[in-house]
């Protein structure tokens, strides 16, 4: 009887057989060309034709050798830090860097346990300031320290 | 030999200038810096610091790098051996008999007889490079488009046999690497490949935004993942930074030993520090009177691995700067600092810009001066940064690596695709993936299609051309060789004993 022996080997070559098909569909529109004269389209297809073959051999695998069970995510440290550097990307020309970094520093620090309201304001002011001051006017770099008010 | 010494001469003096030392001075500290933080590997440390080198001119940039490199790898070997969790795969074996040194009250020692075998290791291989770039790079300048497409296949074949873990998953992580390598417009045809109407991807995504989503940022959310599972070490006391003579006397020969390995296995695809420290640490064992002694305080354990670990990563550079060809995810690195810094790599660098080829030569000499000076007496202020909590650190991480990635371009867009890479990172070790493999597909994939593209343009779409040219034969026949062997069960076998060890 077929049983699953390696929960994460089926899912990893899932994952690369998922790719590959969304490769060669967006890979469609491309000329293959021929091998004198390649097209755009040649090494793309072909590249992921090896893939999803690639992961078909890796999901067969988890049939026939024993392997690790699928690893429980750890979603806190995940979505926080994601969030934070998305965060980031969306404050820093919108409300300058002093305040993105602190905006930044207290997403982020939501990603470990035993949050202090006083040590993450802390952290953040600490971090803003040294920040705007090596970057903004230490190195010079276009950032922007400071919402622009009135504009 | 005249040709070696003027060279060398010509290294030092671009090398030694106040500014160029300055950045190799500023380089290995904050490699250091970084490096000595558990669980931030070297790659994890390049891929931070990248961003800030490049507004400095190439040398000056290439210098810092290179120190930074050595600095963290250097501070990875102090973390392991005061507290027992190794930054990054090379330096676990140092933890092995580094920390049990510590244990006993001879953390001293174990940092000053690492510190000296990666100065001597240091010292040897950077006349190894010397040595034998210029033959290499001569060979390497008779490659045509079909010589070079097979040199980097075989490249990446040494990079998927040598890896520890699944051989097919590398292979995977190859592939995703060279298929992330299409993103942008198509050179020749200026068809946009994978762009999906993105004006930003037209140029391919960032080597920067790739590493440091995948290394950087993924490595952060594992290391908060497992600091919850696992409560904090204690950091062991230094008593005295002087080894003993009879420590000096145990560990030469393993010094000796180490280098030499580590210099050879540095060169080869796919090896490297990794593979360098886990060959010495058992090549040591086997010559040892009294084996048992090992993980249990041996100071050749810590001896040799430390100067493999230190010979390999600097013969690493001699296939990447002399080929052209990375062979680990940590060239591979380099490679694309050299290539924003708008020097393209292979074998006319040597030629062409001698200042920057032998300027990186001597100044990896004088980095691992640096290092041992530097270290040594400050050894007690990374001790004080090991004692600020992880959680005030890693906010700090990111904000630098944001700032980092931003000031690039000024492109926000780079930030959200950095983001999104450290979710693919920590995707790829949940399934079980190295991601280490992609990062030398991406590096060397646009290479691989224009070489493969030119090669069948000049043979007239004849694929036998790769066979007919001896050289190109000949490196394809390495290449087939190489999965032979590892796919063959009995050396399977012995490979996973080795990465168990």
């Amino acid at each position: 009887m077929i049983r699953l022996r390696n929960a994460q080997d089926l899912a990893a070559g899932g994952v690369l057989i998922l790719v590959a098909v969304l490769a060669m569909v967006f890979a469609d529109n491309l000329p293959m060309g021929r091998l004198m004269n390649m097209g755009s389209g040649f090494v793309p297809v072909w590249l992921a034709r090896l893939l999803g073959l690639i992961g078909l051999i890796v999901a067969a695998r988890a049939f026939t050798i024993d392997g690790p069970k699928l690893e429980i995510w750890a979603w806190q440290p995940l979505i926080a830090l994601t969030c934070s550097i998305m965060v980031f990307a969306f404050l820093l020309e919108r409300a300058g860097l002093a305040i993105a970094v602190m905006i930044t520093v207290a997403v982020s620090r939501v990603a470990a346990p035993g949050i202090k309201f006083l040590e993450v304001l802390m952290l953040g002011g600490v971090l803003a300031a040294g920040s705007v001051a090596l970057f903004t006017y230490g190195l010079g770099l276009p950032l922007r320290a400071w919402p622009e008010f009135g504009g | 030999m005249d040709n070696l010494f003027s060279n060398l001469l010509l290294g030092f003096s671009v090398a030694g200038t106040p500014a160029n030392l300055f950045y190799c001075f500023v380089g290995a500290m904050l490699g250091t810096l970084i490096g000595v933080l558990p669980g931030i590997g070297p790659l994890a440390t390049l891929a931070m610091l990248l961003p800030i080198t490049f507004t400095l001119p190439a040398e000056g940039a290439l210098i810092m790098l290179a120190g930074i490199f050595y600095g963290a790898q250097y501070g990875g070997s102090t973390t392991s051996i005061l507290i027992n969790v190794p930054g990054e795969s090379s330096s676990v074996v140092t933890a092995l008999d580094g920390h049990a040194m510590a244990k006993q009250g001879r953390a001293g020692s174990a940092l000053a007889i690492a510190a000296i075998g990666s100065f001597f290791a240091g010292c040897v291989s950077t006349v190894a490079i010397a040595v034998a770039g210029p033959p290499l790079a001569s060979i390497a300048q008779k490659f045509g488009a079909a010589e070079y497409f097979s040199l980097m296949l075989f490249g990446l074949v040494g990079a998927v046999v040598l890896a520890s873990g699944s051989v097919i998953k590398a292979v995977a992580m190859i592939v995703l690497g060279l298929m992330l390598g299409l993103i942008g417009l198509d050179v020749t045809s200026g068809h946009g490949r994978y762009t999906f109407g993105i004006p930003e991807l037209a140029d391919g995504i960032g080597f920067v935004t790739v590493s440091l989503g995948l290394f950087g940022i993924a490595e952060i959310m594992t290391n908060l993942e497992r600091a919850r599972k696992a409560g904090r070490d204690e950091i062991a006391p230094i008593h005295s930074l002087m080894p003993t003579r009879q420590d000096l006397r145990e560990s030469w020969p393993a010094i000796l030993r180490g280098t030499a390995v580590g210099t050879f296995l540095g060169i080869l695809p796919g090896g490297g520090s990794v593979l360098a420290s886990f060959s010495s640490y058992t090549l040591e064992k086997k010559v040892a009177k009294d084996p048992s002694r090992f993980g249990k305080g041996a100071i050749e354990g810590v001896a040799g691995p430390e100067s493999a670990n230190n010979a390999a990563s600097q013969s690493s550079f001699i296939p990447m700067l002399t080929l052209g060809i990375p062979s680990n995810a940590v060239m591979a690195l380099m490679i694309g600092a050299m290539m924003i810094q708008g020097i393209t790599p292979g074998p006319q660098v040597m030629t062409k810009q001698p200042a920057l080829f032998w300027g990186i030569v001597a100044s990896m000499w004088i980095g691992n001066l640096m290092l041992i000076i530097i270290n040594l007496p400050l050894v007690g202020m990374w001790i004080r940064l090991l004692r600020v909590p992880y959680d005030m650190m890693f906010p700090a991480i990111i904000i630098f690596c944001a700032i980092g990635i931003y000031s690039l371009n000024n492109s926000t867009t780079d930030v959200l695709f950095t983001a999104g890479f450290g979710v693919v990172g920590y995707l790829f070790v949940k399934l079980g993936f190295e991601a280490a493999p992609l990062l030398l597909g991406f590096v060397l994939g646009p290479l691989m299609e224009e070489n493969l593209r030119r090669a069948m343009v000049i043979s007239r779409g004849d694929p036998m051309t790769f066979i007919e040219r001896p050289i190109s034969l000949g490196l394809l026949i390495a290449a087939a060789a190489l999965l032979i062997i590892v796919i063959a069960p009995s050396v399977r076998k012995a490979r996973e004993d080795a990465f168990q060890e």
